[in-house]
């Protein structure tokens, strides 16, 4: 051994290097733990190439094959998650402690002579090294990477002058496409690391000649002090750091696995929030402040990019603008870290309030201290008089109760006589409809505002119930300032407007406050003021608007088919529709006791089916729920706790898990019996209670809500407050068990088959979506399998609808096509299990072998 | 062994653990992952009067993603080979004038039953099954398939 060293020492000059390290010494001082940043920062970008040169192996720079070669990283080559998760990880733990060092460095004044260029050379790197971030944050060719260079190169074509080769010279082309991830691949891979690799040979080279650099506040300290040796003392503590890197980035990137994203996608919209890296952000934030517009040709925009480059030219140029160690550029450093820091906090909005308050309250005091009191009176006064000085007689002078800026007839110029010419009182509500219809009935007069107009609106009120109830002299009824308000009318397309989508319920339901209350729980008012669908029908979309009535019993499955195409065809050529017809037939100015002799009583009083209603409700549409199909299971809790209902032995589940369900079903059911809940209570306890407990899925209920909602299983009661008593009322949900007895029916039985069909298929998706979750949490690649999943659900969704052919065997073929993919999506979603948990037994090793490097090196240091 | 030693002992070994435990993921993503193909049994290889066929006498046609070379031995008797070469991985070529198929790389020679005849191939191509299949008047299929 020892003549192979001194073969190679002959050679190399192994021993002279050894010398130079064996003089070379570090100040000891307080601020010595700050010497070992620039140390770190250079453990992450050897990380990044050792990472990146590995990445290489398996990606492919083209639009077509990007996305899929890092999926292909990510899931089918072993370790390439960790690969590719490290790589990014460690991007971001690089760039972060670039930014320490520089920052540290400023603040300790080591960038002062002798040091000028060791500084330059490092705001280089660092610029470099975010140009490594920009063009490596595209390479993976995902949604989120497409929209950050879109705009990150776009940014760059407001630059005066150059900008718009710029972003040709950037993007290789005129836009974001497969030829701009070909040339970030090669400025990524190519270009950046060759000069990176030369300013950071020079920025090492002249650390080591020149020394480390004592800060002023230390230099009393220092030279009390004996230096530490470079080596081994100071390289052992610097290995120390880095080991400690590398469990940490090991650790993050086993446990948070960098995600893929979708594919981009160039005809996509935006995500919602979509922003660059952190790093970019005070930048992007900063964009976000300048108002559209120009001068002198130059875009606003410009001017703060402009700014940003003379502030990196300014950062470079410091240590020339520090030679006579002004006092000033400790203050200067600190608001400019102040300014990028509240930028960040600010772009990701956290702290955004008390930013807005202290900017609002600066203003204040700003304003105050430079406005004068007697001028600000003196505004007030001047203020108050133009706005009285304007005041001209109107109607409104004596009408003060009217408001009318605002109504859209004002706002084209129609004013108060128009309407009410010399009337000089206000028309009758018999009158009203006609009063309106003076203008709105005339094709001539409404051409001049918008030729497209309706006219139709006062003749087809006559027709409405409400129209025919005004004839008869009912004058409660509703005419047209009880829907579109008077004297403060907006467009209906306004959100201000009472007939706009969102309104219409609660217009409607001054006068039809049950149903409003009903309709108000329904899935369709979810759809409409939850997630504001203005798609989702509300009352219009059924009654019809200014001839509003009723849709009659035959038409119900037109009007909903409108939206529920499938679900009304498949029912119109059901058997059951034909029956129904024909029993309306039959049944049209009868009643149960036409035929049944006194004292026999149906189970419901039924005279005519209402096509969809019948089901469904009319106003109070909940979502369609397994609870619909006849009486429920007594142990309901079976739909997700699948691990103890019949399905159990077809896949094979973690018996903990299983074991976990067995003990959460048991403890539900003791708790019900001790509430003494039966039947249908039961049931709606445990939906309760499944929808509030912390432990389904790794403690997210949301996604458990999600869940649950996506199968259907929903309870059968729903409760809603009546807007004239005031008081909850419970309404069941209809069964077929409602109206059919339990033991003869042929109907129930067809329900009870496809009731089992709708359980086997949930209960299966049910459990492989949880366990695709759990893999997904816990970082796996899941994209893939989900298509399986996504095929299940398809399945399942049809047979909700096949639900509508009263059919059991169209119904058990769709069950079991569904089954084919759920099992498909258990299998595959179990070994990406297999595999969170051989990730997680690897992390431990890999951790507990770093924690006895680092005893072993402590204790090494200690005895030197 | 004094505690110096230990010391270094301890060191030494926890540092190689810890190598080995990066080496080894590295070496892991290093060896490609084994990718299943679609087996391929069967293929159709155009038909016996294919132009290609008729003025050179053979024809490269995939079989998966196996090369195969399909040689016209005389009218309606074709024969199909694994086109790679036994010896280097070069694909061969058929030489009408000489009737042999023949690798340009280091000049294998085989014969029209596929035996390597001269040169350094160390085996005989893999021969696969031909069959032509008549569809009324139309010419005939060429159908390739695993012999």
């Amino acid at each position: 051994m020892h003549a192979v060293i001194e073969w190679l020492d002959d050679r190399l000059g192994i021993s002279t290097i050894r010398d130079v390290a064996s003089h070379k010494t570090v100040p000891a001082h307080r601020f010595t733990i700050l010497y070992y940043l620039g140390g770190m920062t250079l453990f992450f970008f050897l990380v990044q190439v050792c990472t990146g040169v590995l990445l290489m192996l398996y990606y492919r720079p083209s639009a077509e094959e990007a996305f899929e070669s890092v999926e292909f990283i990510m899931t089918t080559v072993p370790f390439g998650w960790l690969i590719r998760s490290v790589h990014s990880w460690s991007a971001n733990l690089m760039v972060f402690f670039a930014f320490m060092h520089l920052v540290t460095v400023y603040f300790m004044k080591a960038y002062r002579a002798p040091r000028e260029l060791t500084w330059v050379s490092g705001v280089l790197v660092l610029l470099l090294v975010m140009g490594f971030g920009f063009s490596g944050y595209l390479l993976p060719w995902n949604q989120l990477a497409f929209f950050a260079t879109k705009v990150g190169t776009d940014i760059a074509g407001v630059v005066p002058g150059i900008g718009p080769w710029m972003v040709r010279f950037l993007r290789g082309g005129d836009r974001v496409s497969g030829a701009t991830l070909s040339r970030f691949y090669g400025w990524h891979v190519a270009i950046l690391p060759a000069i990176t690799f030369v300013l950071l040979g020079m920025h090492l080279a002249m650390v080591q000649l020149k020394g480390m650099s004592v800060p002023p506040q230390a230099e009393e300290e220092a030279k009390s002090r004996t230096p530490m040796k470079f080596f081994p003392h100071f390289a052992l503590r610097d290995l120390t750091g880095w080991i400690i890197a590398l469990g940490c980035v090991a650790a993050i990137a086993a446990l948070f696995p960098w995600e893929l994203g979708d594919k981009a996608d160039l005809f996509a919209p935006a995500y919602e929030n979509i922003r660059p890296e952190w790093y970019f952000v005070f930048m992007f934030q900063t964009l976000k402040f300048v108002p559209g517009g120009s001068i002198f040709g130059i875009e606003y925009e410009a001017i703060p990019i402009v700014l940003f480059g003379l502030g990196a030219a300014l950062l470079m140029a410091v240590p020339f603008l520090d030679r006579k160690k002004s006092r000033w550029f400790t203050p200067i450093g600190v608001l400019v870290l102040a300014f990028i820091v509240g930028m960040t906090c600010w772009g990701y909005g956290t702290l955004v309030p008390l930013l807005v308050m202290a900017f609002a309250a600066s203003l204040l005091v700003l304003l105050g201290w430079f406005t004068r009191p007697s001028r600000t009176i003196g505004m007030i006064v001047v203020l108050f008089l133009a706005m009285h000085a304007n005041a001209a007689q109107s109607c409104v002078d004596c009408h003060k109760d009217v408001n009318a800026k605002k109504d859209i007839h004002t706002q084209l110029g129609i004013s108060c006589h128009d309407c009410h010419g010399d009337l000089h009182r206000k028309p009758t509500r018999q009158e009203l409809p006609d009063f309106c219809g003076k203008c709105h009935s005339s094709a001539a007069f409404m051409k001049q505002f918008n030729p497209a107009a309706r006219v139709d609106q006062v003749n087809e009120y006559w027709t409405s119930r409400h129209g025919q109830l005004l004839k008869t002299g009912d004058g409660k009824v509703a005419v047209c300032i009880d829907c579109h308000s008077h004297h403060d009318i907006r467009r209906k397309s306004q959100q201000d407007s009472p007939v706009y989508k969102t309104h219409v319920a609660e217009t409607c339901g001054r006068c039809h406050g049950e149903e409003q209350a009903r309709w108000n729980v329904s899935v369709h008012a979810k759809a409409v003021l939850e997630k504001g669908d203005v798609a989702a029908p509300t009352c219009n979309d059924c009654h019809g608007n200014h001839g509003a009535v009723p849709p009659g019993v035959e038409a119900i499955s037109f009007v909903c088919g409108r939206c529920h195409a499938r679900e009304a065809e498949l029912f119109r050529k059901s058997p059951k529709h034909e029956a129904w017809a024909k029993h309306n037939e039959m049944m049209s100015g009868m009643s149960c006791a036409t035929c049944h002799a006194e004292g026999v009583r149906a189970q419901v009083a039924v005279t005519q089916f209402s096509e969809c209603i019948t089901c469904h409700e009319n106003h109070g549409v909940v979502r369609p729920t397994v609870a619909l199909l006849g009486t429920l299971p007594e142990t309901p809790c079976a739909f997700c706790h699948e691990g103890v209902g019949p399905l159990a032995a077809r896949v094979a589940e973690m018996p903990q898990k299983a074991e976990h369900f067995r003990q959460v079903r048991a403890g539900l059911l003791q708790t019900a019996e001790t509430l003494k809940l039966k039947g249908n209570d039961r049931f709606d306890w445990m939906v309760d209670q499944a929808l509030k407990l912390p432990f389904h899925h790794a403690g997210a209920e949301k996604e458990f809500s999600r869940l649950f909602e996506k199968f259907r299983i929903g309870k059968t009661h729903y409760t809603y407050r009546d807007a004239a008593t005031g008081k909850d009322v419970s309404v069941p949900v209809r069964s077929c068990a409602t109206c059919h007895e339990e033991a003869d029916s042929a109907g129930l039985a067809n329900a009870r088959a496809y009731l089992d069909a709708t359980r086997g298929l949930t209960s299966m998706v049910g459990r492989a979506d949880r366990i695709l979750l759990a893999a997904h949490r816990g970082g796996v690649e899941v994209r893939k399998v989900r298509s399986e999943l996504d095929g299940a659900i398809d399945s399942q969704i049809e047979l909700q609808t096949l639900v509508h052919t009263f059919s059991a065997s169209e119904s058990a073929a769709k069950q079991k096509e569904g089954l084919q993919h759920a099992e498909a999506a258990l299998v595959a979603g179990q070994s990406s299990l297999d595999e969170l948990a051989y990730r997680r037994k690897g992390l431990l090793v890999a951790l507990g072998i770093i924690a006895l490097v680092l005893i072993a090196l402590v204790m090494k240091i200690r005895t030197l | 062994m004094n505690r110096r030693q230990i010391l270094n002992w301890f060191l030494g070994t926890s540092v190689g653990a810890l190598i080995a435990s990066v080496v080894y993921p590295v070496l892991r993503y290093m060896t490609p992952p084994k990718i299943a193909e679609a087996a391929t049994n069967q293929i159709e290889a155009g038909q016996v009067n294919d132009p290609q066929l008729m003025e050179r006498g053979y024809k490269i046609v995939r079989f998966g993603a196996e090369p195969v070379i399909l040689v016209k031995a005389a009218d309606n008797d074709f024969r199909a080979f694994s086109a790679t070469c036994t010896h280097l991985d070069c694909i061969v070529g058929f030489q009408k004038e000489q009737t042999r198929i023949y690798c340009n790389c280091h000049g294998g020679c085989y014969d029209l039953q596929g035996r390597n005849v001269s040169g350094p191939p160390p085996r005989p191509l893999t021969p696969y099954k031909v069959n032509v299949v008549a569809k009324g008047s139309e010419p005939g299929l060429i159908v390739v398939s695993k012999a």
